[in-house]
């Protein structure tokens, strides 16, 4: 496939720079996981819009960028109360990472027990054992071309979160990571986080990614899950960096018998933020959600990518997603499900639906089922269209002004997405950004 | 079956014109040498007796032809296809090379004929047996002629159009699908061998169907065809493509071009369906049809349908599209694709909403028994300008049996905000309690798999003209036999 | 007409019928009823040649003659009939096309001739007149978008189209209210004769003071606790099936 040169370039250079300061750089297994990332990113090089994967989603505004390689922290100094936060103390346990490395400092102390919470870093400094386990969690992937970013990251791992819940642990509070820019521009990292939930264990996990100031910096993260049976994972994620910032973060997800993994993602901020959700239903009786949102304006590009594999019989997926663009933003959905030969009695539903505020938006939508067993329920259904002009009639012949009866229609169109998610202060906080993202950007 | 009686005649007719213009003989002396090279293109044109710009067309494909790559984006899976193992140029075979009687012929195939109910004397001709054929009823034919021609409607061979009407062909050929669209359009523009050409002028509606099963050329020069239809301002023609028979061919490598033009409030509707051979239980043998057809929307309110049944062919490659320029254009395709055994379709279509307020509808059934693998792909694209776009898409998928495979993968890009798409899509497995119920009140379950997947396809099946309909409705239920139990 | 002796059965392993004895004669009306989960409706499958629901021991004479060998079709062929309690919806396929289809396969199946498209829709016109159903039904598809009470009339037209020698009801009251349900019986009524016999299976004794029985049979834990006459319907509205709630000694 064609790539320039200087594609690659920039980030082998990188890791060049960075490879004695990486964490781990003196154990051998890690060397050599970081080395097979880097040269297989070196043969593939940046996806292109010849990639499939990527054909709505082009990098070529990254290309332009000059980053620096993730090797040092942040010289700026934070303080508790310079960063955001989703839920209280007593409703959460919080880590902070700034600009990809983890804060000490900055983060809750003490432990929710029958947790593991450490930084990647630190989880290799660890005894042997927790060093080993590490290396089985991270999961090896399907490092093709279409996923040149993951090898990346692997080349590069700079930082990250490792999360393991012991058995039968149900944990009262959410564990809540931010991972927040400070300011540095051109700063750029490729976060390695890990969750393991052990059987019959159940936890939520909130990530936010955010910042303080307008400025250019690059993430890309990879997240390997695995639950083991009866478990369930409430996966929840809010998008939202200032409109300057590259996103780039993949999740892969094992879901074990009767285990359930309930993701919603919630995408306001960045210029480009892609999310590639890829979920491994391979026990029987496993299920996922698949839910979110995004909100986007401007120039900003916003790319959800899921992948669903039902591997054996009796596995459900459920995906909602939506969507509101505004100025000349781009949304792009690419949905796949596939029912493997054996996975009879699978039951797959996904349905992404966008709604265009301006003249100068788009979406492109790629829906995909590849279904090889027969005794199969699945579908897909996809809208795009403009605010429905019926009804905003009607509720201006009620006394509502246009803004007002907009703003009303479109939080609908969105709040159905949310409905869904269990957790009640969670559902109030995703709420209150949706209202608040009208408010600011009143159509 | 009066319908059918009356095309054995007008195949009888026809191929005795031919013979009239002394054609047949020249072309049976003459056979291009094996392989693909600019010397074929140039036979082939010479053969012909074509003008120089259609000469240096089909070179200019050839060229271009060998700098580009095989599609790969089919679900497909196939071994590569060796260019220079084929004749692109070979007379249609002489009597004494063909069965001399329906005793020589594969008695599958006959069965298959006798299933849909095709007279004796038509089996022959599709089966390819030596017809000693009498000349005593070219009057049809003649009447089905002249009608047309009071009405100034062309319908002839595109080679004959070449002759006769050059600035026509010159104006229209290629102006849909270039000839670098794609390597099998390409290949076409090449070495295309003959096929229909159509040109409705304005406001005339076509008085009759159009259709390829009255011209028995098109029985013997399938490997290549090229057809293009022209409808000027206001007019309409309903064109049908193909025979509910299957038909024996020795040619592995199809690949057609149907280029379509209609002009302001002008329709055409164009019906296929396709029963090529689709090789045997363990996939040998079949034909391989690659197909590019696509239309173009010109005018304002001007709508093109395309409706296809497509039961044959190993593999199946082949998106019927519709480019919607003029403002309040309409594009249809309705869809039935059914793969048992070890064939594999891919097969859908392309919206391209250019104009305003342009509306397309795609319904697409797709139906996979035995080993197959079964593919809709599809594309609605509305471009910023297509302001008041709408499309509605329903993909429903049904898999027979737990061997085969049945995938969905549309793409779906919106640049305009007041466009509304709706795309739908299902799969599940026929249901055994509609079997049940179906058995129950009597119907064997071969017989109840025809006539739940019948049912399922009934909204594309009944876009059909009704003399195509019934035989499709039979031809659904065959494709699927031995698929159960 | 139908002699079911000692019959088992059983569907994915588990045994639902132990050894079920019924004799039914051409022109006699039987009722069974029993409990939810007695094997009622394992019995109306039993009898039809459902898949899954496997005879292991014991027979089942129609006519004189052994049908649990029979494919469903066949069965349908010899004159079984069986309305639905969930009657299933055919998308795309019309009544009139699968009536058709139905009544030829059957006429085939027994020797006799088919009948062309016009004698079978003066035939079925005739039919509906009868049973007071309009004809926009026969153009809709099979049951797809009827109400409850529309499809048991369906299965009510059909049977009167088909004309079997004996017709199972199965639970056809379910979910029917009272003008329905007279409208249903009223149906199976007319196509009472002495040529043909009705096995009404139902929880209730309701539709029974509309189909009046001959005998009735308590179905309970897959074996026939009691039979009666028509008394015994009525016995058990009044006292329920609480006497019948144990396995059998």
């Amino acid at each position: 496939m064609m790539t320039s040169a200087n594609d690659q370039d920039l980030f082998i250079a990188h890791f060049d720079q960075a490879k004695n300061h990486l964490p781990g750089a003196d154990i051998d297994w890690l060397a050599n996981l970081r080395n097979n990332g880097l040269s297989l990113f070196k043969k593939v090089g940046l996806p292109s819009a010849k990639t499939e994967l990527w054909k709505f989603t082009s990098l070529n505004p990254l290309r332009k960028q000059q980053f620096l390689a993730p090797v040092t922290k942040a010289e700026k100094s934070l303080s508790v109360t310079d960063l955001p936060r989703l839920l209280d103390e007593t409703k959460s346990h919080r880590l902070v990472f700034v600009d990809g490395f983890y804060s000490e400092e900055l983060s809750d102390k003490g432990l929710p027990k029958g947790v593991r919470l450490q930084s990647f870093a630190a989880a290799l400094q660890s005894e042997p054992a927790v060093a080993n386990k590490l290396q089985q969690n991270l999961k090896p992937r399907d490092l093709a071309q279409e996923q040149p970013l993951v090898a990346l990251n692997t080349a590069l791992m700079t930082d990250g979160f490792i999360i393991e819940i012991a058995k039968d642990i149900s944990l009262d509070k959410a564990i809540e990571i931010l991972h927040f820019g400070s300011g540095t521009p051109q700063s750029s990292y490729h976060n390695r986080n890990v969750i393991t939930v052990g059987a019959g264990s159940k936890a939520t996990i909130l990530e936010q990614v955010a910042d303080r100031e307008s400025h250019v910096y690059f993430s890309n993260s990879v997240t390997d899950v695995t639950l083991s049976e009866n478990a369930t994972l409430h996966h929840y994620r809010i998008q939202e960096s200032n409109a300057s910032a590259f996103h780039v973060s993949s999740v892969q997800a094992d879901v074990g018998n009767g285990s359930s993994y309930d993701s919603f993602i919630l995408n306001t901020g960045g210029r480009m933020a892609r999310s590639d959700i890829n979920v491994n239903l391979v026990a029987p009786n496993s299920s996922c959600h698949i839910n979110g949102a995004y909100m986007l304006k401007d120039d900003q590009h916003c790319d959800i990518t899921t992948r669903v594999d039902h591997k054996t019989p009796h596995t459900s997926c459920d995906e909602v997603i939506k969507g509101i663009l505004a100025g000349k933003s781009r949304g792009v959905f690419q949905g796949k499900i596939i029912v493997h030969e054996q996975a009879q009695k699978t039951v797959g539903n996904q349905s992404h639906r966008a709604m265009l505020l301006s003249d100068t938006a788009e979406v492109d939508v790629k829906p995909e089922l590849e279904i090889f067993a027969d005794d199969v329920i699945c579908s897909h259904g996809c809208t795009s269209g403009q605010i429905d002009e019926d009804a905003l009639f009607y509720l201006r012949s009620r006394g509502l002004s246009r803004e007002q009866a907009q703003s009303l229609l479109v939080n609908a169109f969105l709040a159905d997405a949310v409905e869904a998610l269990q957790n009640e202060d969670l559902k109030d906080l995703f709420l209150t950004r949706i209202a608040s993202w009208l408010g600011q950007n009143p159509q | 079956m009066a319908a059918t009686l009356e095309t054995v005649e007008q195949v009888k007719s026809l191929e005795m014109e031919k013979y009239k213009y002394g054609f047949v003989t020249d072309i049976e002396s003459d056979k291009a040498p094996k392989g693909l090279s600019e010397d074929t293109v140039r036979f082939i044109s010479a053969k012909k007796n074509e003008p120089e710009w259609l000469l240096e067309w089909r070179l200019k494909a050839y060229r271009h032809w060998l700098t580009m790559p095989e599609p790969t984006w089919g679900k497909l899976q196939h071994a590569p296809i060796d260019y220079q193992d084929s004749y692109y140029y070979a007379a249609p075979k002489s009597n004494e090379d063909r069965p001399q009687s329906l005793d020589e012929v594969d008695p599958e195939l006959l069965k298959t004929y006798e299933k849909l109910g095709i007279p004796i004397r038509e089996q022959e001709v599709l089966a390819g047996v030596a017809v000693d054929y009498v000349f005593d009823s070219v009057s049809v034919a003649t009447t089905f002629r002249e009608q047309l021609k009071e009405v100034g409607v062309i319908f002839c061979s595109i080679s004959d159009a070449v002759q006769e009407y050059p600035e026509l062909v010159k104006k229209y050929m290629g102006s849909v699908v270039p000839y670098g669209d794609n390597k099998h359009a390409c290949l076409n523009s090449a070495v295309f061998t003959d096929g229909s050409f159509v040109y409705i002028p304005k406001g005339v509606r076509c008085p009759m169907e159009l259709s390829t099963y009255f011209r028995i050329n098109e029985l013997n020069t399938g490997q290549f065809e090229r057809t293009l239809i022209v409808a000027d301002e206001g007019s309409y023609v309903s064109y049908l493509e193909g025979c509910t028979a299957p038909m024996r061919d020795e040619n592995q490598l199809h690949a057609a071009v149907v280029e379509l033009v209609t002009m302001d409030d002008a329709e055409i509707k164009y019906s296929t369906v396709q029963n090529w051979y689709p090789g045997d239980a363990e996939g040998k043998g079949g034909i391989y049809n690659f197909v590019t057809k696509r239309g173009i929307c010109r005018g304002k309110n001007s709508k093109i349908s395309w409706t296809q049944v497509e039961t044959g062919s190993a593999i199946t490659w082949k998106y019927p599209s519709c480019i919607l320029q003029g403002d309040n254009s309409v594009g249809e395709f309705y869809s039935v694709a059914i793969t048992n055994g070890r064939q594999q379709a891919d097969t859908g279509t392309k919206m391209i909403h250019l104009g305003k307020n342009t509306t397309s509808r795609i319904i697409s059934k797709g139906i996979s028994a035995g080993k197959s693998q079964n593919t809709y792909r599809g594309l609605v694209r509305v471009s910023a300008k297509a302001e008041g776009a709408r499309n509605f898409t329903q993909c429903d998928s049904l898999l027979v049996g737990d061997t085969c495979g049945a995938h969905t993968v549309p793409y779906i890009e919106s640049k305009n905000r007041s466009a509304r798409l709706e795309h739908e899509a299902t799969t599940s497995k026929i249901s055994e309690d509609q079997l049940f119920y179906c058995r129950q009140r009597g119907i064997s379950e071969e017989d109840a798999v025809g006539l739940v997947v019948n049912g399922f396809c009934r909204e594309v099946l009944q876009e059909l003209p009704m003399e195509f309909a019934v035989e499709a409705q039979k031809l659904v239920s065959i494709s699927l036999e031995g698929s159960v139990g | 007409m139908l002699e079911i002796k000692n019959l088992h059965a059983e569907v994915e392993g588990k045994s639902i019928l132990k050894g079920i004895n019924l004799t039914i004669n051409k022109g006699e009306v039987h009722a069974i009823m029993g409990p939810n989960g007695s094997g009622k409706s394992t019995l109306a499958n039993v009898l039809a040649g459902r898949d899954d629901y496997e005879v292991t021991e014991g027979s089942i004479f129609f006519d004189g003659k052994d049908i649990s060998e029979l494919e469903p079709e066949e069965r349908a062929g010899e004159g079984i009939f069986l309305a639905f309690q969930y009657p299933v919806e055919i998308p795309g396929v019309t009544n009139t096309t699968f009536l058709k289809e139905a009544l030829n396969a059957q006429r085939k199946y027994r020797g006799e001739e088919e009948l062309d498209g016009m004698e079978f829709v003066k035939m079925l016109r005739g039919k509906t007149k009868e049973l007071g159903i309009k004809d926009d039904m026969l153009k809709r598809a099979v049951n797809v978008g009827f109400s409850g009470g529309e499809k048991k009339r369906n299965d009510i037209l059909q049977m009167a189209v088909l004309n079997p020698k004996l017709a199972v009801l199965d639970e056809t009251d379910s979910g029917l209210d009272i003008d329905a349900l007279r409208i249903v019986a009223d149906g199976v009524n007319k196509l009472r004769s002495e040529n043909n016999a009705i096995l009404v299976i139902t929880h209730y004794q309701r539709l029974l003071n509309y189909i009046v029985p001959d005998q009735v049979h308590v179905l309970a834990h897959g074996e026939i606790r009691r039979s009666g006459g028509k008394e015994l319907a009525l016995e058990l509205e009044e006292k329920g099936y609480a006497d019948y709630s144990g396995e059998a000694a």
